[in-house]
């Protein structure tokens, strides 16, 4: 098994998912912290339409899909503000919208629409030394975000109107996280595919919401978390010879089960010794 | 020319170089002494008590020099025996009016200090004591003035020419009925309303020139957003020193001393959402004296908690703005705890102060 390593296509998409393991899931503590979980929807439907659009005008795909989805988060914060309504709602319609455009794209300029579905599949070991070099500017640069910033996400995500008082402009340091956290889904996206993504961004959040008390706890721990999946995903998949973003769901899912069932356990045992 | 008859040698003996002020204990022992100028001994003491948790009253001090300024701060701390070795005539006054027992060494008809020409008397000690706190700039709280303020949602105007005026240090309710525009002028107030027309002055200076980090403005509101997500107290109160230039140890004391003096250091690595209620306004006050906030803003801060945690919640807001005397805007609309309170009330009734509902 690990003589595959010596593959250049397999060795890339291990360091690939390494960096995108141990720093992504901070985008995950953004899309959960800010509840705007909806929003991954639109941006995998972004990238739809990115893909539509590269097809059919020549462009880089990454390049195109990333430059969507910037737009879309750009989009629908500021129709969020304007017509005072939340993110859930919004993002459906312009998931639609989306949608229709990538549809009206594909039949218009005849774009091969299989092309453009294998983007929601993931390309691990598709990538190339420029795939590395933009995780890790963008794995970096939340790593980064987040320590230079930790008191302004921990003030927007403890109370909006607290952050306020303290003298953080919330709508456009909410802008600033969303850009970042679309950045973040976009390159998720093309390692993962749109459907098991979450098994990177979202699961070691939530296990590590379970464990953590705090903030900073739960940040770390869910890279940690994200990583060790990544890193077992990915042996599990040369094991088993399985899709790598089935083999990272897999001890994600298992570490995510057992969690539940600890904690549930120790909630009964907690309420047993006080009754 | 001496006053000393009733008081024990030990304690009327001259203090030693250097030393400005001792404070005794009940078998005479010094337990307190300052080489401080001009009247920061007084504060060192005030702050000494407040750490000890001592009764002034139990104590005995001993100034080396007091002017009306010294002795008023004395008699507010609520001390009752003293001695001054040397002691001005307003000051023995200051004494007499309060009841302090002070004995002397030396009466001079006055200190010579621009002090105590401020104080004049028709000021209370209320008012002496802030305006020394000012002078020694140790008062946190700043002015505010709300001028012809109209604000409200989607065009809609709420506060219809709110009028506010406050000084430094000074408390204030705003009772009213729900819709009255209470909650409206605090986000105006914390900037996440743009206010129609009209000014908001903090400090002596216009909203939009007050520095924007760090914050002079905290905010406590009412303590029901719950969320599933973890985050520590400690962290919240971390929140308090965002834009202070300060060392990894510096933050963690000033966190410490925040969390301590409303009571909640014990909770520092609890997740905030297992919290009472009554211990989240807790941290969340903790962190407004972390921001070291001039103008403490709170949003009905007693709507869900219970009796014993209001009681508990009166005693440290009580304490804060003994020790800190920060310039305190709160809404409520909680009768029976604001009574409580004693602070001045004003009611809100479509968009504007009413003075006479």
């Amino acid at each position: 098994m690990f003589d595959l390593l010596t593959y250049p296509p397999v060795m890339r998409g291990l360091v690939l998912l390494l960096i995108s393991g141990f720093t992504f899931p901070l985008g995950g503590v953004f899309i959960l912290r800010m509840n705007i979980l909806p929003i991954r929807y639109l941006l995998m439907h972004g990238v739809l339409l990115g893909g539509a659009l590269g097809l059919a005008f020549g462009l880089n795909l990454s390049v195109t899909s990333f430059v969507v989805n910037l737009l879309l988060i750009v989009i629908l914060n500021q129709s969020s503000r304007i017509l005072k309504s939340d993110y859930g709602h919004l993002s459906m319609f312009f998931m639609v919208a989306t949608i229709a455009a990538a549809s009206v794209i594909t039949a218009r300029f005849h774009v091969p629409a299989k092309d453009t579905l294998t983007l929601l599949w993931g390309s691990l070991y598709a990538s190339d030394t420029g795939s590395i070099i933009s995780a890790a500017a963008i794995g970096g640069g939340i790593v980064l975000f987040a320590l230079i910033f930790f008191r302004y996400l921990t003030a927007v995500f403890y109370d909006r109107d607290v952050a306020a008082s303290l003298g953080i402009n919330v709508n456009v340091f909410e802008l600033i996280v969303m850009l970042i956290t679309s950045l973040v889904v976009a390159s998720a996206m093309q390692l993962m595919g749109a459907l098991l993504l979450d098994a990177q961004l979202i699961l070691p959040v939530v296990i590590a919401g379970l464990l953590a008390t705090g903030l900073k706890q739960t940040m770390v721990l869910s890279c940690v978390l994200g990583g060790a999946f990544s890193i077992a995903g990915f042996f599990i998949s040369l094991f088993f010879d399985i899709p790598v973003s089935a083999g990272v769901a897999i001890p994600a899912a298992v570490m995510f089960i057992i969690t539940i069932f600890v904690r549930n356990t120790k909630g009964l045992k907690h309420e047993y010794i006080k009754e | 020319m001496g006053k000393s008859s009733n008081m024990n040698n030990n304690i009327t003996k001259p203090l030693p170089g250097g030393v400005s002020l001792q404070l005794y204990n009940s078998a005479d022992e010094t337990i307190f002494e300052s080489a401080g100028k001009w009247l920061y001994p007084l504060f060192e003491v005030e702050d000494y008590l407040h750490a000890m948790a001592f009764k002034a009253a139990d104590i005995f001090l001993h100034d080396r020099i007091a002017g009306r300024a010294a002795a008023s701060l004395i008699s507010r701390m609520g001390f009752r025996r003293c001695f001054i070795d040397t002691i001005s005539v307003p000051a023995l006054e200051v004494f007499e009016r309060y009841g302090v027992n002070c004995g002397y060494n030396q009466l001079v008809d006055k200190i010579e200090c621009r002090t105590e020409d401020l104080i004049t008397n028709e000021m209370d000690l209320d008012h002496v004591y802030r305006m020394l706190r000012k002078r020694a700039g140790r008062l946190q709280g700043i002015d505010l003035e709300i001028k012809e303020l109209e604000a409200g949602y989607d065009g809609k105007k709420i506060l219809k020419g709110l009028n506010i005026r406050m000084r430094a240090g000074d408390q204030l309710v705003i009772a009213g009925d729900n819709g009255t525009g209470k909650s409206t002028m605090l986000k105006t107030l914390i900037g996440r309303l743009q206010p129609f027309s009209g000014e908001i002055i903090l400090g002596g200076m216009p909203q939009a020139r007050v520095k924007k980090i760090p914050s002079p403005v905290g905010y406590v509101n009412q303590s029901i957003k719950q969320t599933e997500f973890p985050i520590t107290a400690e962290e919240v109160v971390s929140l308090g020193l965002l834009g202070q230039k300060l060392s990894k140890s510096e933050s963690e004391y000033q966190i410490e001393v925040s969390m301590r003096r409303t009571g909640c250091f014990h909770l520092a690595g609890r997740n905030i959402n297992t919290l009472s209620g009554g211990e989240k306004q807790r941290v969340s006050l903790a962190r407004c004296l972390a921001q070291k906030a001039g103008l403490i803003l709170m949003d009905e801060p007693t709507s869900f908690l219970d009796r014993e945690s209001k009681d508990e919640f009166l005693d440290v807001l009580t304490h804060v703005v003994r020790s800190h005397m920060p310039t305190i805007l709160l809404v409520s609309h909680d009768h029976e705890w604001v009574e409580r309170l004693g602070w001045p009330v004003k009611t809100l009734k479509d968009g504007v102060l009413c003075s006479t509902c």
